[in-house]
């Protein structure tokens, strides 16, 4: 028992010590034991470091990067507020509900916008032209 | 604490007052935009093969087409246009209407051809629906026709000023043309 130095919990060592005349299955389980807490110390050590890393005032790179969380919640958060509201009544004003179609205003270059209905099956195709689209009904009797 | 209420009650007004000049921003919109009146539609009747060049009048369309189509040439038929006047019903929240026909003469050609669109526009807004419909009437010329009659081409689509709308149509018959609609709409044109 050379080694008895390196235990760091005195405490432990002098259980140690009280159970030295212990067999050997039974000494071995309580170095395991020591070796156990010994690790779950080093983790609750490491965990504290990083909770008091957080702490206000602890770091000033810390606190000053608080503080500009702070400020930008207090300014942009307004602000996407009344955008949210804005593109709301925006969007609201175009559409019109009349019998089941939705009208939406257009914007350039979108054939999805345009909300093309036929009697039979078609294929729409963007142009390099954002004023043109193409359609192309198709004939699946004749493709049969 | 005091402070705290206060930069609450600050955020609170901010949000307050961005809100309602984006109403009032958006209110003076709509309110700006007039009901549409009238919308000039102009259709170009092209027929695709059978012909070696391309027609000027349509140049841009055909620049088109010719990405997706692998048809030789494309040729002008008719150029016919129609105003179509939006009327209120009676019900203030329902769209404008309005509707217009026209028959299509092709030169050279016994065929006679009528189009059709039946057009929906939401109360302040640019944009209409039209419901465009391109009807072979050869053989109804001089006599009344089914109502029913089934259509060459039909198609309903919003459409915005200026906006063309190319319709096509793969023939029901293999001796049948192969006839494209160019449907261009200018809203609230200057006569």
């Amino acid at each position: 028992m050379g080694n008895r130095k390196d235990w760091p919990d005195g405490i432990l060592e002098e259980d140690l010590e009280a159970v030295s005349e212990l067999n050997p299955a039974q000494r071995r389980s309580a170095e395991r034991i020591a070796r156990d807490t010994r690790n779950m110390n080093a983790v609750l050590a490491a965990m504290a470091e990083h909770v008091g890393d957080g702490l206000p005032g602890a770091d000033g790179q810390v606190a000053s990067w608080r503080r500009r969380f702070a400020w930008g919640r207090r300014v942009m958060v307004p602000l996407a507020a009344a955008a949210a509201i804005a593109a709301l009544v925006l969007i609201r004003g175009n559409e019109v509900e009349d019998v089941g179609v939705r009208l939406v205003a257009a914007a350039p270059g979108m054939v999805g916008e345009m909300a093309v209905e036929a009697d039979r099956p078609f294929a729409a195709f963007p142009t390099s032209d954002p004023d043109m689209v193409v359609v192309w009904l198709l004939n699946l009797e004749e493709s049969e | 604490m005091m402070i705290g209420t206060m930069e609450r009650t600050i955020r609170c007004a901010l949000i307050a007052a961005l809100a309602l000049v984006a109403l009032s921003g958006a209110a003076t919109a709509q309110e700006g935009r007039q009901d549409i009146q009238n919308v000039l539609l102009t259709f170009h009747l092209v027929q695709a093969d059978g012909f070696s060049g391309d027609d000027p009048e349509i140049s841009d369309v055909v620049t088109e087409l010719r990405k997706y189509f692998n048809f030789q040439g494309y040729q002008l038929l008719s150029t016919s246009l129609f105003n179509v006047g939006m009327y209120r019903t009676d019900n203030d929240i329902e769209p404008l209407r309005g509707t217009g026909s026209q028959r299509i003469v092709v030169e050279n050609s016994d065929v006679a051809l009528e189009v059709s669109t039946t057009l929906r526009a939401a109360r302040n807004s640019g944009t209409v629906r039209g419901t465009v419909s391109l009807i072979d009437i050869t053989d109804y010329v001089n006599r009344s026709r089914p109502t029913n009659l089934p259509p060459l081409l039909r198609i309903s689509v919003n459409m915005r000023d200026g906006q063309r709308v190319v319709l096509g149509s793969a023939p029901r018959k293999a001796d049948e043309p192969v006839l494209i609609l160019v449907v261009t709409a200018t809203v609230d044109p200057d006569f």
